[in-house]
């Protein structure tokens, strides 16, 4: 075939040069938004897509420098902004735009990053409440992972110097932002748990932009708190700042000084709450012993325990009746007595001879021997014999003997006769 | 066992012996434990001792703690 017009015959590789140099040259810097597809991610470390809308599409690369600052994984599918250049791939005569920089549509790159790793990390498991550990009530040692150049550390000794004064802390200072802060927080992490010192573990830092906080999103960091034996409390930032740590975490603080207030009680709490139970318990014993004592009060006044000793008195009482009533019986025995001997003697006055001598009657008897005399031949005239009558007595001589009748001369002035012998 | 537990344990015994449901051979018994409880959770605050140190590898590449002096702070990396 003839050239017309005398024009330039150029080779392939001169036109792709040409076609190259001017679409490099027009398009060096281009922004466009488009469907991330036909993703491929060859061993090389290159990551090879196309990106598309509903009428074209064109190939692009992002060389493995770009990729691996890459922080979100980049998925079919997604829509995306990138920047970059134009370029031509000469062997194919293809031209790829060479992404520089490449943000999800809608929202920034850390944002999607963060939600890409929540979501791999909860399917994974690493959230489950079930899988979190309890903290210690009171640990004897805690540890620290954060900077020491930060405004964390110092919250946290202030307010476990306020709150628990004899607190035992070791603190394990970390890079907590910039490259590599990660694995470094995760080596901290590891190195409490080789060393088993510590009860429990606080990691985090002071408040900082989303971009200073990004170590505690990282996927190092999230596997470290999830490996640790040792339980942590996740402190970053300020209160509406979340992290993956803070997903993983057995708990999570809003910022290092809660953590600190979480971490251990009040002391003088604690004292006076042990000091309150101490009173308590000798004041529930006294009670329980008053009671038992009270109770036992109660049944030595009850009747059943009054018994034996009602019984005695009841006894003794009987006792002093009866010894009454024999006193009694006694006294009225002699008394009846006394009575019969007062008849008895009655009776015995008035059949006894005085009453006799009263009606006239007299009693002779010999003056000498007191013999009474019974008949006349008992004496002899001239003896002399005594006579005894109702009132006074006589002394008087035997005149006559006469045989059965005596006459006895009564001495002058006496007119009664002696009519009947005693 | 640990403070918490017996600082529990001595909460039940004194809502036990508070109830007054116990016989005085109990409640002799659990004043007993409570005193005891309390002695050791005592003991254990008292003998809480202020140390702040820092996690350091030595030599030998086993970790151990040195005390900890606040470092300046003009340098900080957080901003709160």
């Amino acid at each position: 075939m003839q050239p017309s017009h005398g024009e330039e015959i150029l080779s392939v590789s001169e036109l792709t040069r040409r076609i190259r140099r001017s679409l490099e040259e027009e398009f060096d810097s281009v922004c466009l938004v488009g469907e991330v597809s036909n993703l491929r991610r060859p061993a090389s470390g290159h990551v090879y897509l196309t990106l598309k809308d509903s009428g074209a599409q064109i190939s692009a690369v992002l060389w493995r420098s770009s990729a691996s600052r890459l922080r979100f994984d980049l998925e079919d599918g997604m829509e995306v902004i990138v920047t970059g250049a134009l370029t031509v791939y000469e062997p194919r005569g293809s031209y790829q735009v060479v992404i520089s920089s490449i943000q999800p549509k809608g929202m920034g790159a850390l944002q999607l990053a963060f939600l890409q790793l929540k979501d791999r990390l909860e399917k994974e498991g690493l959230f489950r409440p079930e899988a979190k550990k309890p903290l210690p009530f009171l640990p004897a040692c805690i540890g620290v992972v954060t900077s020491t150049t930060g405004a964390a550390v110092g919250d946290i000794l202030t307010v476990l110097a306020r709150r628990f004064p004899p607190a035992h802390v070791v603190i394990r200072p970390v890079r907590v932002q910039g490259a590599g802060a990660a694995a470094e927080i995760a080596r901290a992490i590891a190195e409490f748990n080789e060393w088993g010192g510590a009860d429990v573990l606080i990691v985090g830092r002071g408040g900082g932009s989303l971009e200073d906080l990004w170590a505690f999103n990282e996927e190092v960091v999230a596997r470290a708190i999830h490996a640790s034996r040792v339980p942590i409390i996740s402190a970053v930032g300020h209160e509406i700042d979340v992290t993956i740590a803070d997903f993983v975490a057995d708990r999570r603080a809003l910022t290092p000084t809660e953590a600190a207030e979480i971490v251990l009680p009040e002391l003088a709490e604690l004292v006076g709450r042990l000091g309150e139970l101490r009173g308590r318990l000798t004041t529930a014993l006294r009670g329980r012993v008053d009671l038992a004592r009270a109770r036992l009060e109660r049944l030595r006044a009850s009747y059943g325990f009054r018994a034996p000793l009602e019984t005695v008195r009841r006894h003794e009482q009987r006792l002093d009746e009866l010894a009454g009533a024999a006193a009694l019986a006694v006294r009225r025995r002699v008394e009846s007595c006394r009575e019969r001997l007062a008849t008895a003697a009655g009776r015995l006055q008035a059949l006894g001879p005085v009453r006799v001598l009263e009606r006239g009657y007299s009693i002779t008897r010999v003056l000498e021997s007191r013999e009474v005399i019974r008949s006349a031949g008992q004496v002899q005239a001239g003896q002399a014999v005594e006579t005894l009558l109702h009132a006074g007595r006589l002394v008087s001589r035997v005149e006559t003997v006469n045989g059965q009748t005596s006459v006895v001369r009564e001495d002058p002035g006496s007119p009664r006769a002696n009519r009947r012998g005693a | 066992m640990s403070f918490e537990k017996t600082l529990e344990a001595l909460e039940q015994i004194v809502e036990e012996l508070e109830s007054g449901e116990l016989t005085l051979d109990e409640a002799l018994e659990r004043y007993e434990r409570g005193v005891a409880a309390h002695k050791e959770c005592t003991a254990i605050l008292a003998a809480a001792e202020k140390r702040i140190e820092v996690l350091v590898q030595g030599a030998d590449a086993k970790l151990g703690t040195r005390p900890f002096e606040a470092e300046d702070g003009s340098a900080r990396e957080d901003g709160s």
